[in-house]
């Protein structure tokens, strides 16, 4: 079961990191956006999103600050660093060709 | 609507969690449990129902606590490290040491002559490669960026260097240095310097490109471990 933890986490990284290439979120938010771009099939609870929140953050790839919302709540929002964004390009490509290797495994396997 | 901060804190801070949390933690867990629990209203949920799907959120609080203490803390890049640097490195320095005594067996039977020597340092930089090559695909596999993959890879160079400055900083090393400028005849320092050279350029120097020609082939394309890391999610 080693490659699927590891599948989950890498994946869990790489998707924290597309959402926040784009625009700067909050947990709650982070966690919605991913699950709302993959139609649900990848879904965070708080338990699995916050301790990979801060190991991001430790690891100087994403940075996170309290603000206020525009409905005045104060919120720690995340935003992707350039460091992150130097992980995130390679990342990428690795994911692409993970993705692609598979479903030609997955066509062979049909055919 | 129930007082989360106070509820997130209870539950964080209970017995054998292991670990005191940071207001700041609490505080930002309690706004995405918030955030969750008024999602829930908002789709026709009783604030009753809205509270438990919140929580179930969290199966195990001792376990989220432990998690993200280990996080914030560094735990993670800690082990990351052991895993890609501290591990392969270590073994490649041990294999560093161990394989020329066996090899030093094993040329004292093949070749017995004046160029033993000669035989043994060039059949250890040959297998300095291999434990370069070793030590550099160790860390890739366990998901090393380039850098931690050379560092594994040199790793034996910088131990032969760390125990050769300790030499050179040996008191008595010293003297006999300063000694030999003060009474060049007694203890000649053109003769000392060679010594310390040939030891930097044989012992450090030609290792340590051995090491990294073993270990080019791997510091080639990024690992694809890097992104497929173990751990939770």
């Amino acid at each position: 079961m080693m490659i699927v933890s590891k599948i989950k986490r890498g994946s869990a990284e790489f998707a924290i990191l597309s959402v926040l290439a784009e625009e700067r979120l909050y947990g709650y938010q982070i966690a919605q956006t991913i699950a709302e771009r993959t139609a649900g099939e990848l879904r965070f609870t708080l338990a699995s999103l916050y301790p990979m929140l801060y190991a991001l953050e430790k690891r100087a790839w994403i940075a996170g600050a309290w603000e206020m919302t525009r409905a005045g709540r104060k919120r720690r929002y995340y935003r992707l660093t350039p460091s992150g964004r130097r992980q995130l390009a390679p990342m990428r490509r690795q994911w692409d060709g993970f993705f692609r290797a598979i479903q030609r495994l997955s066509g062979a396997a049909h055919a | 609507m129930p007082d989360w901060q106070e509820l997130v804190h209870e539950r964080l801070t209970q017995r054998r969690s292991g670990a005191e949390m940071e207001p700041e933690v609490t505080e930002e867990l309690a706004h995405y449990l918030e955030d969750f629990y008024k999602a829930g209203l908002d789709n026709g949920l009783t604030e009753h129902e809205a509270a438990q799907r919140a929580l179930a959120e969290v199966r195990n609080w001792p376990r989220l606590a432990r998690n993200i203490k280990f996080a914030r803390d560094g735990g993670e890049m800690l082990k990351e490290r052991i895993q890609t640097l501290w591990m392969p490195g270590l073994v490649a320095a041990i294999l560093t040491v161990a394989v020329p005594i066996a090899v030093d067996r094993v040329a004292s039977t093949l070749f017995a002559g004046p160029h033993m020597a000669i035989f043994v340092y060039g059949g250890w930089l040959l297998i300095l490669t291999c434990i370069g090559a070793f030590a550099a695909y160790w860390s890739r596999r366990a998901g090393g960026s380039i850098a931690n993959r050379t560092a594994a890879a040199l790793f034996p160079a910088a131990t032969i260097l760390a125990a050769l400055g300790s030499l050179l900083t040996n008191p008595e090393l010293k003297m006999v240095v300063i000694a030999s400028v003060f009474s060049p005849g007694e203890v000649p320092i053109l003769r000392i310097l060679p010594v310390i050279a040939n030891s930097v350029v044989g012992g450090i120097l030609l290792p340590a490109i051995a090491l990294l020609a073993g270990a080019l082939p791997f510091l080639r394309e990024k690992s694809v471990g890097s992104s497929l890391r173990a751990g939770t999610a």
